[in-house]
Order: structure tokens, then C-alpha cells, then sequence
């Protein structure tokens, strides 16, 4: 390597060299300004990219499609976010199975869990009502209780619209959109329901079969029975108006929709004072 | 006055000249080796003594101060070879031309090599650091700069044929 270190000796830095890095040195900056772009210029791909992530990150839970956000009937229970019991949410996938009768699935009366009923929209409970199907389907239930299964993707939606007598079972009684929007245009079969029979009772959400499995356990009891009274009551969600009563140290609560309640103060404003009824036990056995 | 690390400016600026002086041909032929251009080995020689004015490190010894220059010198290298934004530039023997047949054939031999291996048969040949410095230097395992080498070798041979390598 001889010849290559002779060639290497004969270079040298020179005096233009020296100067422009004295130059430099004493600026304490580089001279060509596009280099000094360099940096950010090999990384600005990279940058512009995390930004565009970041912002469809951020894009993404405020598109207008989102369930829940844009849901005016958002659901009771869960604030008003999304969530699967909610009926209004616009994804929620719409089974139109029509209703089996009692011989099709044997003959034995169905248990209410077992009840195969969809039921999409207030014309079709009102159709259902008309056809006597409650009365029929809940052989268990007083003849005066009404109620409806919705199934949602994990969740069975029970809104229950009560007479006279309250089944719980501890099951999901919830009220949310459908409960609110029952009215003489949605279903007039109600205008022969005394007013104050006229609630849908909100309680547990959960599963039902896991609510089933705690019935069966003896873990809830199978009905309940107590007193209601109505309150005004601030839920995280907003200004609700709500009945209560109390089983066995358990607080449930009634959910009644403003219109009702407008209703109600109108043509009998005495009536929301002192206990309202006494829920009366329905034995199953 | 405008002081940094407690001293003034112009004696700062005099204590990196006295540094440039002493080191300036050795960064540039190591720039030059490695970038194998005269345009991109001088700025390599510039933004190397930049970072040395700006970062002022303490240096034990004048050896100790050649290593990291030439350390800053590989890594501003290996920089500039990746970056999109390297000159276009006449090759090293258009801009230093070889005195003898010699010097142009091991020139040829060395500049057919890749950037690494440059390199590495310069910190090695014309520096005459150990492996294990040249590791320092590079930044890399000195297994890596034996097998760097050793290869380098190879190919130097394979270019030269085996009558001329036997002069390396």
C-alpha cells in the first residue's frame, strides 16, 4: 500500500479549504442554506405522515356515522353514548324474525327467555298488541303485562310496558328511545291504559342469560313487589323523570317519558303525590 | 462579548484553527478515501470541524483528538452516502490525479471498493490503526472490521491481479 499512502501524502487540504472552514467556524453555521434543510427535509415524509395519522385518529370518532354520537334517543342507561341497547344506534343490526306461535317450538308455554320475538319498530308492537301476542306469550306474566324483546347484537332490549303487575326477574327492563317515544301516534292501543299504569320499567343490563343463570340461583328473586312514589331525579344523563321503589333493599326505578309526565301534570296534577301503587308479586310456580 | 464555555470567542476560534492546521489534511484524505470525491470530502472536512466548534469537547491527548474528529469524519461520511441529497461530483483521480502507474492502479483498486471497506483500508493502511481502534472509530464490532478487512483484501487482490498484489 505503499503507492496509495504516497498518493495520499501528496494531498493536502490547501488554503481555500482552510479558510472556508475557518469561515465557518467563526460563524458557527453552515454556509449553504439548503443544506441547513437537510435535517427536516429527510425527515419531513415521516413527519407529514404521523401528522396525517394523528389527525385521522382524530377524524375518525367524529365522523357523522358514529353510533351514539349523533343518536337522539341515546340511550338511559349508558348517558346518551353508544351502546348496544340503545335502538337507535345506526348500526345496530335489524332482525325481522316475525313471532312464532306456541305450537311451533312444542307444546309446552315458552319461558320468557325462550320467547323468539323481534320486533323492530312501534307499528309492529302495536301490531303485536293488537294480535294479543303479550297475552298470549307471557301465559306466566299477569295478563295486564306487556312487554317487548328487542336483540340487539349481545343484548336482549326488554323496554316493559307494566299495567298493573311488575315481573322483573331482575332482567334487562330498560326504557331508553322506545319507552320515550311511546305516544297515541305510535301506539294507540295505549289510549286504553290507565295513565299511571302507563311505565316502563328500567333496571338491570346485562345479559340474559346471565341474568337467567342468577334467577335460577336464587341469586335475584323472581318477582318483586313494593311500593313506587315519584321523584324527580338528575341522572348522570341529564334531567329524568323517574318512579321508584324499593325491594328488598334494592332501589329500581321506573322511567316515564316527559310527555307522559306533561300529560299527567295536566289532567291530574294530584295524582304524583303520596305512594303512586303497590307493585303486587306475580308467584311463577 | 459573546462567550461560550467561559472562554472568548477569539480564543476559541483561535485554539480550533491551531486544531484545523494540525488535522485538516488527515481529515480530508480520510473524507476523500471514504466519499471517493474531492466536493463531498472537503464539505465533510468543514461540517467535521463545525460539530468540533461547536460541541468543544475536552480531548486528553492529540491522539485522542485525532480518533474523534476521525470518528465524527466516518459517521458524516456514512451520512452523506445514504442522503439523496450527495453531489454529483468528478471522480477523486480527475481531481487529484495519480503521479504514477502505481498509484493510479491501487487508487482504481481502492476506490472499486465499497464506502465501508474504503474506509476501513485507509484507518488501516495509511493511519495505521489496530483493527480494534478502527472498531473505536467506526463504531463497530472489531470482528466486524477484521471481517471488513479481510474482505477489502480479497478484493483488492481480485482487482489488481496477483502479481500486482503482492506490493500491497
Amino acid at each position: 500500500m505503499k503507492d496509495y499512502n504516497d498518493y495520499m501524502d501528496g494531498i493536502s487540504a490547501g488554503h481555500e479549504l482552510h479558510e472556508k472552514i475557518m469561515e465557518r467556524a467563526g460563524r458557527g453555521a453552515k454556509p449553504d442554506a439548503p443544506r441547513r434543510k437537510r435535517p427536516f427535509l429527510r425527515y419531513a415524509g415521516a413527519v407529514a405522515c404521523a401528522v396525517l395519522v394523528i389527525f385521522c385518529v382524530w377524524l375518525f370518532p367524529n365522523l357523522p356515522g358514529e353510533p351514539g354520537k349523533n343518536d337522539p334517543e341515546a340511550c338511559l342507561l349508558c348517558g346518551g353514548n353508544a351502546c348496544v341497547c340503545s335502538p337507535g344506534a345506526p348500526d345496530e343490526p335489524v332482525q325481522s324474525t316475525p313471532p312464532l306461535g306456541p305450537g311451533e317450538n312444542g307444546d309446552r308455554p315458552l319461558e320468557w327467555w325462550e320467547i323468539p320475538l323481534f320486533l323492530n319498530s312501534f307499528e309492529e308492537l302495536a301490531r303485536a298488541k293488537e294480535k294479543n301476542y303479550f297475552e298470549t306469550y307471557y301465559p306466566v306474566y299477569s295478563s295486564k303485562y306487556y312487554g317487548l324483546y328487542l336483540e340487539n347484537l349481545n343484548f336482549y332490549y326488554i323496554p316493559v310496558y307494566a299495567v298493573s303487575h311488575y315481573n322483573l326477574y331482575g332482567v334487562t327492563l330498560s326504557s331508553g328511545g322506545i319507552a320515550s317515544s311511546f305516544s297515541k301516534s305510535t301506539a294507540p292501543w295505549l289510549e286504553d291504559v290507565p295513565w299511571k299504569d302507563r311505565f316502563t320499567l328500567t333496571s338491570y343490563h346485562a345479559e340474559p342469560e346471565y341474568m337467567v343463570r342468577r334467577i335460577k340461583s336464587g341469586e335475584l328473586k323472581p318477582w318483586i313487589s313494593g311500593t313506587i312514589y315519584y321523584q324527580e331525579f338528575n341522572s348522570f344523563s341529564g334531567s329524568r323523570t323517574l318512579f321508584y321503589w324499593v325491594q328488598d333493599g334494592d332501589t329500581f326505578s321506573l322511567n316515564i317519558s316527559t310527555e307522559l309526565l306533561n300529560e299527567i301534570k295536566k289532567n291530574d296534577p294530584g295524582a304524583l303525590e303520596g305512594p303512586l301503587f303497590e307493585l303486587q308479586r306475580v308467584d311463577l310456580e | 462579548m459573546n462567550e461560550q464555555s467561559g472562554r472568548p470567542v477569539d480564543c476559541r476560534i483561535s485554539e480550533t484553527e491551531e486544531t484545523v492546521k494540525r488535522n485538516e489534511n488527515r481529515l480530508l484524505r480520510a473524507a476523500l478515501a471514504i466519499m471517493g470525491s474531492k466536493a463531498d470530502a472537503e464539505d465533510v472536512v468543514q461540517d467535521v470541524f463545525l460539530k468540533l466548534f461547536e460541541k468543544q469537547p475536552r480531548f486528553e491527548t492529540p491522539e485522542h483528538e485525532t480518533a474523534w474528529l476521525l470518528t465524527v469524519t466516518a459517521n458524516l461520511c456514512k451520512t452523506r452516502l445514504s442522503s439523496p441529497w450527495r453531489k454529483k461530483t468528478v471522480p477523486l483521480l480527475a481531481d487529484y490525479p495519480a503521479q504514477t502507474g502505481a498509484q493510479q492502479n491501487i487508487l482504481e483498486a481502492v476506490l472499486s471498493l465499497p464506502a465501508k471497506y474504503r474506509a476501513i483500508i485507509h484507518l488501516f493502511y495509511y493511519e495505521g490503526y489496530s483493527t480494534k481502534e478502527i472498531a473505536e472509530i467506526t463504531q463497530q464490532k472489531e470482528s466486524t472490521v477484521r471481517q471488513q478487512l479481510t474482505r477489502a483484501r480479497r478484493a483488492l487482490k481480485a482487482f489488481l491481479g496477483e502479481e500486482n498484489h503482492e506490493r500491497l
